[in-house]
């Protein structure tokens, strides 16, 4: 795996950030150029024509690969390209299959702020902006269960508070539960300190057979399981708030691996917002449903030396931007023992989750270090 | 949503764009009825506007009066305008609103001070008229038992 520069950085496109990345995951594994024969890619949300991005990338890269494909589906997109990646190499129709994604969102001008709704606008009713659909869903939690706006701020004092030790992380300064607070409103319930950055940066994998992946310079990391889970309708299905897809893409991740919740040793939850980590400790089966805002409030329990450390490099609140594939980035670096003052002891499996779009998509990995 | 419509630096807020498919819901509102598609086939009521039942995939339909009563099934409170025709109205209320016959729809709750407004509060539909051919269902409290349901 490899990751570019990340933050603010003129003068980058979406392919130049992706070429970087992909740079940075052959110098990485110790594989060449002519070993990639798959392509799968997401475009960025300033790439012109995202259905053809893997054909535009493939001729800026001199790739003509056996397999290729673009998928857009927000930040569960990462998880769903490794599994096809690992699908195409467990087929045979692959060997060495190349995922990569770049975005120039940060100096592009992409703002997230556009109406959502299908055949008619929520932007009638003057619903703007990414953070409303998350904010829906946190203010639901909040009167069923008595979730704080403080416990909110947890998430996003922990998600801090690691990047803090991670070089790579775009906001490093940590951050106090009286800072989220006083943090401007964004869409009531959320603060500023609730939502993700918006950044310009690209990361890519390798993904290939175990017997391959021995060659790795640094060695590879296993996939113990995968799921997807999609709520493709959204009014239609009057528990989307609750985004019930999650519980069954990890529940599904979890049958194939063989595990349980107590058999994660730390987590990358996708946090496009504060409130998507609590769903997902409960999707994930950490805590009962409601129980999550107690569950992070404080911190200690998500930290690094904590019953379940979550987003160990900062996440899409502090790290970067990437719709959730620095978590995969992440969670590799932590099972193969190379994440340094954030590395958690003795950690052999890692959950990584990632969802996309109006809330609709999900997919998880559960990696596993290498025996 | 068409284009806005801006007069000597005003900015009005979106007029909904009606289409063959929609004109009967934007049309329902100047006469004061939330109408939905009830499928022809199996009865489901759907929303957002479609051209089939997601449920049977049925082409047949009616446009049907729903009683306008539901509860609020979330809330936001936008505290500042992302689009320069709302910046009048912050802060405003944006909300799921669950119908006493199942759809939900994203509207507003007008009428009550966004701080005042709960998760499970009755409401009952009004109609705010944007153009001669629309007019936007919103919801008002009513009083009535409610209380946060799942």
């Amino acid at each position: 795996m490899g990751a570019s520069r990340q933050g603010k950085l003129p003068g980058e496109t979406d392919l130049s950030l992706a070429t970087e990345a992909l740079r940075a995951a052959l110098d990485d594994s110790g594989f060449a150029k002519s070993d990639i024969d798959g392509l799968l890619t997401m475009p960025g949300t300033t790439t012109a024509d995202p259905a053809k991005h893997y054909l535009r990338l493939g001729e800026h890269l001199g790739i003509n690969p056996k397999l290729a494909a673009s998928v857009s589906a927000g930040g569960a997109t990462a998880g769903m390209l490794v599994q096809q990646a690992a699908l195409a190499v467990n087929a045979g129709m692959a060997e060495v299959v190349a995922v990569v994604f770049g975005d120039a969102a940060r100096t592009g001008g992409s703002r997230f702020s556009a109406p959502s709704g299908a055949a008619i606008s929520s932007g009638n009713w003057g619903m703007y902006g990414n953070a409303a659909n998350s904010a829906l869903g946190a203010r639901r939690h909040m009167a069923l269960y008595g979730t704080t706006s403080e416990q909110l701020g947890w998430v996003a004092v922990n998600g801090r508070r690691n990047a803090s030790l991670n070089p790579n992380a775009v906001m490093r300064e940590p951050i106090t539960i009286a800072d989220h607070q006083s943090s401007r409103m964004i869409v009531d319930p959320l603060h500023l300190l609730d939502c993700c950055l918006i950044s310009d940066g690209g990361v890519a994998y390798l993904v290939t057979s175990r017997e391959r992946a021995r060659d790795a310079k640094k060695g590879a990391v296993d996939i113990l399981g995968m799921g997807q889970g999609h709520t493709l309708q959204t009014l239609e299905r009057k528990d989307w708030w609750y985004l019930p897809h999650q519980q069954d893409c990890i529940s599904r991740a979890y049958r194939m691996a063989g595990l349980s919740p107590a058999d994660i040793d730390v987590a990358q939850l996708y946090d496009n917002f504060t409130i998507s980590v609590l769903f997902w400790l409960e999707h994930g089966g950490f805590v009962k449903p409601g129980e999550s805002g107690p569950f992070v409030e404080g911190g200690k329990r998500i930290a690094l030396d904590g019953e379940l450390p979550v987003n160990t490099a900062g996440g899409n609140l502090s790290e970067s931007y990437m719709q959730g594939w620095l978590h995969v980035v992440e969670g590799v670096r932590q099972m193969r023992g190379e994440g340094g003052p954030r590395q958690v002891d003795g950690a052999r499996t890692c959950l990584v989750t990632g969802r996309g779009m109006t809330l609709q998509t999900a997919a998880c990995l559960i990696l596993g270090a290498s025996s | 949503m068409s284009a806005d419509i801006s007069t000597e630096g005003t900015v009005f807020q979106p007029v909904p764009a009606a289409t063959e498919l929609t004109e009967p819901f934007w049309a329902g509102g100047l006469s004061g009825e939330l109408r939905l598609q009830r499928c022809g086939a199996c009865g489901h009521i759907r929303y957002p506007v479609s051209t089939i039942c997601p449920e049977c995939w049925s082409a047949d339909y009616a446009w049907t009066a729903m009683s306008g009563r539901g509860t609020v099934q979330s809330y936001i409170v936008f505290a500042r305008a992302y689009h320069e025709a709302w910046a009048g109205q912050v802060p405003y209320t944006v909300a799921l609103i669950e119908l006493d016959e199942g759809p939900v729809l994203i509207s507003n709750v007008v009428g009550v001070e966004p701080a005042a407004v709960r998760v499970g509060q009755p409401v009952a539909a009004v109609f705010e008229r944007r153009s001669t051919a629309a007019a936007l269902p919103q919801f008002t409290p009513v009083a009535g038992k409610g209380g946060p349901e799942r």
